[in-house]
């Protein structure tokens, strides 16, 4: 099934441009090439009744075919060796610790803009700055208690954060979900490996969210805030709810009285002191934010500026992970840690900048161009497949609205062997580690490795055709 | 100028409404030449109040009643004494420069926003004020500028209610040249900014003296223009004065959206209806019982029960998207 696969000229996460296995892969390359065609077939389809069973599904926006769909799963699985692994971990906590200090400066003495390292007006006009969280105080000063960073790795296996995702990462229930089919399906090669384990997550959740209680009860009341069921991360929230073993709630089943939050139940109010809140700041309080919002609850900022109730993510993290400020996370990390950035950035174009603006718009065609609030793979130009009528909209849109965009060079992003109909080909990957922050930093060992399933494409968002595929974090040989 | 002020508001409902969530700025700021003696809060039905300030300075009083309802009251007195601050627009050394740059706090005050819009219409306006400014001195000076505004629009502006609401961008009145403080303020505020020169809208009071003044029964809202040797200086686009003594500075925002006197969301189907009552008091002598700050209970009912649930366009906010 490795018959005619080609390198491609990226970096292939399981083969040496000579054409050699990689070593940590040399038991998934020999396990899969002994299997006949007709069981890894079985396998495959074991697997996707498995995830059909399971009901594990996500929802695509701007389609009017379909809604809700079964996350494609890629049974081959990534392998990280421990040792890069343990550098990603480094990198990642440092970077966490970085932006979470900067969300606490931003909205309290704000010396990172004082001492110009940040052009202020970058954070004016953000459009998830939120001046109501000025001089409002956190739990435990922690800002982003759940981050996704997406990495990729360049064209010499150099791992780049591509993102952070510091309001309401999705995605880390593929993360259980794939592990456990994968154990299922493939058992044998699952123990030819020592894996790190990823089915801790919803316990060291729980324990982060447990530790933001203002009274140190023995058993707060935790909740988990979703938007509701047309939610595309529905799935997620309910099985996160299920997994800690706490409610899962609507803005309708939750009231604020007296400043404090309560939960509507058959035996009357019960008070609330933890939400894991996974909808968005502007949906959180209609009082507060958006007055049209009917999915938040009236009141709760309030509370929360009380200190009655604890949220997290706290409110404004978007100001960290918007993408005109990303490319000044080196620069935070610099500044706040007197560190030299662990995991590099990929190079970016912030289109406010004069100069660069000049150059993004001269160079479209080498360039991807994103819009700085938007997520999901929405609202960005792949210059290199665009067609000019593709470019010039969007020269429009950046000339109207700079501050709106920024623009990368196309990076290659690393391919992984994928299965396509009865072969195996190239497809490229990145990697969202999900980091949790509480009073120590804990990063689940792997993440989420997402797959461009389109031949040749760069954007992995399930949203956009993506797939995801199990993620190994080997354990350090002793 | 010792003042008591009393600032009633009337929420009435057509049909019963539950969980009021209300926030009111009210409570006048303390300041250099405005010092609040006493703010007391009388709101009913009775529901218990959380004080706390705002990322602009703003004293906010937040409070919640869940159960059936069909009016709010809400009687905000204060006693202000206010000190004019005596300044001449005229003598102001400040010269105007289009690049200057200011401290980065500033920024919120130089961007458009909200009901002030950038229009062209505005910058013909603004170019016009500074055109004739020029006209008699090489390097125009800020308070000039400041002067020429005020008497633009005080020649070119009519007052009158009813022709703008409370939501209105200023496209309205510059298309109407007729509105209310409120889009008087809003007008110069945009007409600073289009200038490169920090502005804010202020809500507050104005004490009627010899009914002088244009609007005096309600609420009042003027601008702060911030000015390098001085700081934020108040003057008065509806009344074409400087913000004297007979002003009391209740909020300061980019625009009317962050300062409005009250704000809230229920549940319910009744159709809301508000009326405002100001009633300001010149007073000889500090009264001996004052208190600092107290908030009482007014004796307005509420009632038993239940009602359904308002769930409409929830499928759409629940499509709110995720990373």
């Amino acid at each position: 099934m490795f018959k005619d696969y080609a390198v491609n000229g990226v970096f292939d996460e399981m083969f040496q441009e000579s054409g050699q296995t990689r070593p940590h892969y040399d038991p998934v390359f020999r396990q899969l090439s002994n299997l006949d065609q007709a069981a890894f077939q079985r396998r495959r389809r074991m697997a996707d009744l498995a995830f059909r069973n399971q009901g594990i599904t996500f929802t695509v926006y701007n389609d009017n075919s379909g809604v809700e769909r079964i996350f494609p799963f890629d049974l081959v699985p990534r392998i990280v060796p421990a040792a890069e692994w343990q550098t990603i971990e480094k990198g990642l906590e440092q970077r966490i610790l970085a932006l979470n200090l900067f969300c606490k400066d931003v909205y309290h003495n704000q010396h990172i803009l004082r001492e110009k390292i940040i052009p202020p007006e970058m954070i004016y006009s953000a459009k998830m700055f939120r001046r109501e969280m000025i001089h409002v105080s956190v739990p435990n000063d922690i800002y982003i208690h759940v981050c996704g960073s997406d990495l990729i790795r360049d064209r010499d296996g150099n791992y780049l954060v591509l993102e952070d995702n510091g309001r309401t990462p999705s995605g880390v229930s593929y993360v259980l979900e794939n592990r456990s089919v994968m154990k299922r399906v493939l058992p044998s090669l699952f123990e030819s490996y020592s894996v790190r384990a990823v089915e801790d997550y919803p316990f060291n959740l729980l324990q982060i969210l447990k530790e933001l209680a203002r009274h140190p009860v023995d058993d707060p009341n935790i909740v988990v805030l979703t938007p509701g069921i047309y939610n595309s991360a529905y799935y997620e929230h309910s099985f996160l709810a299920r997994q800690m073993g706490v409610e899962l709630v609507e803005g309708k089943d939750l009231i604020v009285d007296n400043n404090h939050v309560y939960m509507r139940t058959t035996a009357g109010l019960r008070r609330v002191d933890v939400i894991y809140r996974r909808i968005d700041d502007d949906f959180l309080d209609p009082l507060c934010f958006r007055p049209d919002s009917i999915l938040g609850v009236p009141g709760l900022m309030n509370a929360y500026r009380c200190g009655n109730i604890a949220l997290a993510n706290a409110v404004g993290t978007g100001v960290a992970d918007d993408k005109a400020l990303y490319p000044f996370v080196p620069a935070m990390i610099k500044f706040y840690l007197q560190q030299d950035p662990i995991l590099n950035n990929v190079p970016t174009y912030v289109c406010a900048d004069d100069k660069e603006r000049k150059y993004v718009l001269e160079h479209l065609e080498e360039l991807v161009v994103k819009s700085t609030n938007e997520s999901g793979g929405y609202g960005m130009l792949m210059g290199h497949q665009s067609s000019a009528a593709e470019r010039a909209e969007f020269a429009l849109k950046i000339e109207k609205d700079p501050r709106n965009f920024i623009a990368q060079p196309i990076v290659e992003l690393s391919q992984h062997p994928s299965l396509v109909d009865d072969h195996f080909e190239g497809r490229r990957v990145d990697l969202r580690p999900y980091i949790l922050f509480g009073k120590k930093v804990i990063i689940t060992p792997g993440g989420l490795t997402r797959v461009a399933l389109k031949e040749g494409s760069l954007v992995v968002n399930s949203s956009q055709g993506g797939g995801s595929k199990d993620t190994w974090v080997l354990e350090e040989q002793r | 100028m010792l003042l008591s002020i009393t600032h009633q508001t009337d929420l009435n409902y057509s049909d019963y409404i539950s969980e009021s969530v209300m926030e009111l700025r009210m409570a006048p700021r303390q300041e250099k030449f405005q010092h609040r003696l006493s703010f007391n809060l009388a709101i009913g039905p009775a529901s218990k109040v959380k004080s706390y300030f705002d990322w602009l300075g703003n004293s906010v009083h937040a409070f919640s009643i869940n159960a059936l309802h069909d009016k709010i009251q809400i009687i905000a007195t204060s006693v202000v004494e206010t000190i004019s601050p005596a300044v001449q627009l005229e003598a102001l050394p400040d010269h105007w420069q289009r690049e200057r740059s200011y401290d980065y706090t500033l920024y919120d005050f130089l961007l458009f926003g909200g009901p002030v819009v950038d229009t062209p219409s505005l910058r013909e306006l603004s170019s016009s004020i500074l055109d004739s400014v020029a006209a008699e001195a090489s390097s125009p000076k800020v308070g000039d500028l400041i002067l020429a505004m005020l008497r633009k629009i005080d020649t070119d502006f009519v007052y009158e209610k009813g022709i703008t609401t409370s939501a209105s961008p200023i496209t309205e009145i510059l298309e109407h040249g007729r509105g209310v403080c409120q889009d008087f303020t809003h007008l110069m505020v945009g007409l600073a900014r289009s200038l490169n020169i920090p502005a804010r809208y202020v809500s507050g009071y104005i004490h009627p003296d010899h009914e002088r003044f244009r609007g005096y029964a309600q609420t009042h809202a003027w601008v702060e223009i911030f000015v390098p040797s001085l700081g934020w200086v108040g003057v008065d686009p509806t009344n074409n004065c400087i913000a004297g003594e007979n002003f009391v500075k209740v909020a300061v925002g980019r625009n009317y959206q962050d300062v409005p006197p009250n704000k809230g969301v229920y549940k319910g189907e009744g159709k809301e209806t508000i009326e405002v009552a100001v009633h300001s008091e010149q007073l000889n002598n500090i009264p001996i019982d004052l208190a600092a700050e107290r908030t009482e209970a007014l004796n307005i009912p509420v009632f038993a029960g239940n009602i359904d649930e308002i769930i409409q366009q929830i499928r759409q906010q629940q499509e709110q998207q995720q990373q």
